[in-house]
């Protein structure tokens, strides 16, 4: 009975081990996490809620293109002169972000009515990209405890401010933390291991006696003369 | 014997079926375990309770403002090939109109008197704490060829226009600027009207001083202001100017008023205040009635558009004034001024 629990000890150790090393390697979540927003219809730009920035990780990354090859800019302000500077523009807010981290997906809603201004002769923007087509802005976001007292730093994207936002709009976060390594990984590969160790300990202290003992050897007969 | 033998096989026989279903249940725990990853959530900063309000501009968005804005003085070296249209872009309100007046000046083959700031690059700036719009800030710049820093006044009408150049006066020989709070701590707005711990409020600071520079020791509130180089010259040379006229049988009139919404300010470090104001004053001289026409001189007449038959003539010129007001009690003193004129016209 002991040798069948060593055993048992043995083989769930190794399994919970090589399912800790797995959930580290081969199925660990993804490095960075990816969304896309689509812009809804009128919306003049695309901006975060204040804290989507700060998802995960040192930075976010926003990259926007327009299809038809139009100006596109992307900029970071505090939340307060975004919001400002958006007045009572049309625009899609990004709230979060649901689903799973293979297959997460944008919370968006639809804001406001009108147009807002060039956002390019503002000087809200705390950085800010713009390019012909496609724009992208990598925000370090490690000193945007700074910012608490504005609200945050947000992202704002669009065009001219009057033209429709642009139709592709990502966010990337790399992920730390909890995120970025399954929980249960190194529990699993740690207590398998020392399941396994008891197991293999248990094996030892109760081995299987040797075939010779169980079978001894027939006494030598006697011979009287 | 037999019976252990028995139990030693029923053993035997059920362990291949526990490891079967553990290795199964592991499986698939490691396939399910994945599904258990959860996404980071959103968390909104939250804003504390009686929070300051947030700096105009952060330090670094501040160098790069006041960068761009004053790139367009930095290009504009030569008055007479001045872009006035790529000016307005990032210049306004007295600094604007003495680069056209300048221009118009430089135009006219006169050589200009210096309209601002000669060196524009920023080593310091003064950002408030401020919610809303219009905003301000200040940027102290390095000496540049006259040796004296020079503070720019920049200032936004809304979130969604930029900063502009309002003003560069060049501190007064031997004064320097009250020492505000670091860059990144800002300072607080102090209110027009406000005079908390102050000998006044910053807007009778900016009305009391121009009494004082229409009325030299005369006025009433000179007593409340250090002397100063500006005021000095200002009132010395009005008062010859006004013995000439009236010896001649002319006349001198004088009047200044503040521009609107010029007088902004923030709190020091201890606890007084740095004012800012911006003043339009029109200074006519004219001769006796009846008396022989005279000629203005070069940068006048540039501005008149006419050099001689004059008898009257007004001159609108635009000031911008820093004060540092001390706290409690004591003298208001001026540390830094811009002036020059903007029109004249003649008859």
């Amino acid at each position: 009975m002991r040798r069948a629990i060593a055993r048992l000890l043995l083989l769930a150790g190794l399994g919970c081990a090589a399912a800790g090393a797995l959930l580290l390697t081969v199925l660990a979540p993804p490095a960075t996490l990816t969304v896309a927003v689509q812009p809804a219809a009128g919306s003049v730009a695309v901006v975060t809620a204040p804290g989507v920035l700060d998802l995960s990780g040192p930075a976010a990354t926003v990259r926007a293109a327009a299809g038809d090859g139009r100006d596109v800019f992307v900029g970071v302000a505090t939340a307060r002169d975004a919001q400002a500077w958006l007045g009572r523009a049309a625009r899609t807010e990004v709230t979060g972000v649901a689903g799973s981290l293979d297959e997460p997906v944008a919370r968006t809603s639809a804001e406001g009515s009108g147009a807002a201004a060039d956002p390019r002769a503002a000087d809200v923007w705390l950085a800010s990209a713009d390019g012909s087509g496609s724009a992208e802005l990598v925000w370090d976001t490690t000193s945007d405890e700074a910012l608490d007292a504005a609200g945050g730093a947000v992202a704002v994207v669009a065009t001219d401010g009057t033209a429709a936002a642009p139709q592709r709009v990502e966010l990337t976060w790399s992920l730390t933390g909890d995120a970025a390594r399954h929980p249960a990984a190194v529990p699993l590969l740690a207590g398998g291991a020392v399941l396994a160790v008891l197991g293999a300990v248990g094996l030892l202290l109760h081995r299987r006696p040797a075939r010779a003992s169980r079978a001894p050897a027939r006494p030598a007969r006697q011979e009287t003369r | 014997m037999r019976p252990v033998r028995t139990t030693e096989t029923r053993a035997t026989a059920r362990a291949p079926r526990t490891t079967r279903a553990a290795a199964l249940a592991a499986c698939a725990a490691v396939l399910a375990l994945p599904a258990c990853a959860e996404l980071p959530a959103v968390t909104a900063p939250a804003a504390a309770a009686g929070e300051r309000a947030a700096l105009v501009v952060q330090p670094a968005q501040a160098a790069r403002v006041a960068q761009a804005a004053t790139a367009p003085l930095e290009a504009a070296g030569d008055p007479a090939a001045t872009d006035l249209d790529a000016l307005a872009e990032r210049v306004t309100g007295p600094e604007l109109d003495l680069r056209r007046a300048a221009a118009a000046v430089a135009a006219a083959g006169v050589t200009p008197p210096a309209a601002g700031a000669d060196d524009l690059d920023a080593i310091s700036s003064v950002l408030p704490r401020q919610d809303g719009w219009p905003r301000w800030f200040l940027t102290v710049t390095e000496p540049g060829e006259d040796g004296k820093p020079s503070v720019v006044v920049l200032r936004s009408p809304s979130a969604r226009e930029p900063y502009r150049v309002w003003g560069t006066p060049s501190l007064l020989p031997g004064a320097s600027l009250p020492t505000t709070g670091a860059p990144a701590d800002g300072a607080a707005v102090v209110a027009p009207d406000e005079d908390t711990n102050l000998p006044m409020s910053p807007r009778a600071v900016a009305e009391r001083y121009a009494d004082v520079l229409l009325h030299g020791d005369g006025s009433e509130f000179a007593d409340l202001f250090t002397a100063d180089a500006y005021r000095s010259s200002v009132v010395s040379s009005a008062q010859e100017q006004a013995r000439a006229l009236e010896a001649a049988g002319g006349s001198l009139t004088q009047e200044r008023t503040l521009l609107d919404d010029s007088v902004v300010a923030v709190r020091t470090r201890d606890g007084g205040a740095l004012v800012v104001a911006g003043y339009r004053s029109s200074v006519t001289a004219s001769g006796p009635d009846g008396g022989r026409p005279g000629t203005l001189q070069d940068v006048a007449a540039a501005l008149a558009g006419r050099d001689g038959g004059v008898t009257s003539v007004t001159t609108v010129l635009e000031e911008v004034v820093v004060f540092a007001v001390p706290p409690g009690g004591g003298q208001v003193s001026v540390v830094a001024v811009q002036s020059g004129p903007v029109s004249v016209e003649a008859s």
